[in-house]
């Protein structure tokens, strides 16, 4: 019973906590902007995007007779969407860690932010058969990244200049330069868009 | 002298209402963690926003001081759509969370019996769309 009091003693912070017992962690997913490589598991992030998910995991030493299960404190700020919880509401949101006999053993707040800017890592040209990987990163009004899985719809304004590849569904899109001209590339992510002009040309 | 009958008569129906209006439930709430938004805490109200939880020790109280006496205290609330209260795997802590705005009980038990309600009041963060 002490050590579990620890467990709660430790968690007064937002984001990345850990405790002797156990921590929160995250399961990588596709279109996260705070992590590479999908399956893996990273420390929960502290600020997280309006409308995106985690896949927010508890892991530690067994310290209830029934299984542990990470939820939302608040439907009004967070929903379930299958193993993930997606952030709904800006402010302040905390994630449970309870039993199935309804005992909490850690809780941790996250913060949401709206999107304010989706920025692009784009080349400015590429020659007609090469193709680049184009980065999206969405940040809020401070300019700070922002985690969690969204869902992306990449673009181009003339396919016959600069086409993209049709499974280019993340953060991640992978352009091909097909003609001589310039083309805008645009990506939306929620409310949020950016677009990059980007000439085919065999000499830049 | 009517008038004083009738005042006699207040006073006592007064006095004998204020134990059913007391929201003193005899217990401190001492907070173990930190929300990140202003949060009260006391055995006579509780506002709290929706979305923020806080784990706290239920300390009973006798002659307004901490009891030891082995009093076991246990919180429920009146509406878990409004607020939720979770008991700790420690024994007298438990874990507050704003759920939805609107008001609710936090009701207190004294080794199984109701000592009272505290009126509990969540707050909408502001940021929703």
């Amino acid at each position: 019973m002490a050590v579990v009091a620890v467990v709660l003693a430790g968690c007064p912070h937002r984001g990345r906590e850990q405790s002797p017992m156990g921590a929160f962690g995250v399961v990588c997913a596709g279109g996260d902007a705070a992590c590479d490589e999908p399956g893996t598991t990273g420390a929960l992030p502290a600020v997280v995007a309006v409308g995106a998910a985690l896949q927010i995991v508890f892991t530690g030493d067994q310290v209830t007779d029934s299984p542990i299960r990470v939820r939302a404190a608040s439907p009004y700020m967070a929903v379930a969407d299958g193993p993930s919880l997606q952030f709904t509401a800006p402010g302040f949101c905390a994630v449970l860690a309870r039993s199935e006999a309804g005992t909490v053993v850690d809780l941790a707040h996250v913060e949401v932010r709206p999107i304010h800017t989706l920025a692009l890592e784009a080349p400015a040209w590429l020659a007609p058969g090469q193709s680049a990987v184009i980065v999206a990163q969405p940040r809020d009004a401070s300019d700070q990244p922002l985690a969690g899985s969204l869902s992306y719809a990449w673009s181009s304004s003339d396919p016959s200049v600069v086409a993209v590849d049709s499974s280019s569904k993340g953060r991640r899109a992978k352009v091909l330069g097909v003609g001589a001209g310039t083309a805008t590339l645009t990506v939306e992510a929620g409310a949020a868009r950016a677009s990059v002009p980007i000439t085919v040309a065999e000499n830049p | 002298m009517m008038r004083l009958v009738l005042l006699q008569t207040t006073a006592l129906a007064a006095s004998l209402l204020l134990p059913c209006c007391n929201n003193q439930a005899g217990i401190e709430l001492n907070p173990r963690t930190n929300p990140p938004l202003d949060t009260t805490l006391t055995e006579s109200e509780i506002r709290i926003h929706a979305g923020i939880a806080v784990a706290v020790d239920a300390i009973p109280l006798s002659g307004g001081e901490p009891s030891d006496d082995g009093t076991v205290v246990t919180l429920t609330s009146t509406d878990m759509h409004v607020i939720g209260v979770d008991p700790a795997p420690a024994e007298g802590v438990f874990v507050i969370y704003g759920v939805m705005p609107g008001t609710a009980d936090v009701r207190v038990y004294m080794n199984g019996d109701v000592a009272g309600d505290i009126p509990a009041t969540v707050l909408d963060q502001g940021g929703r769309p």
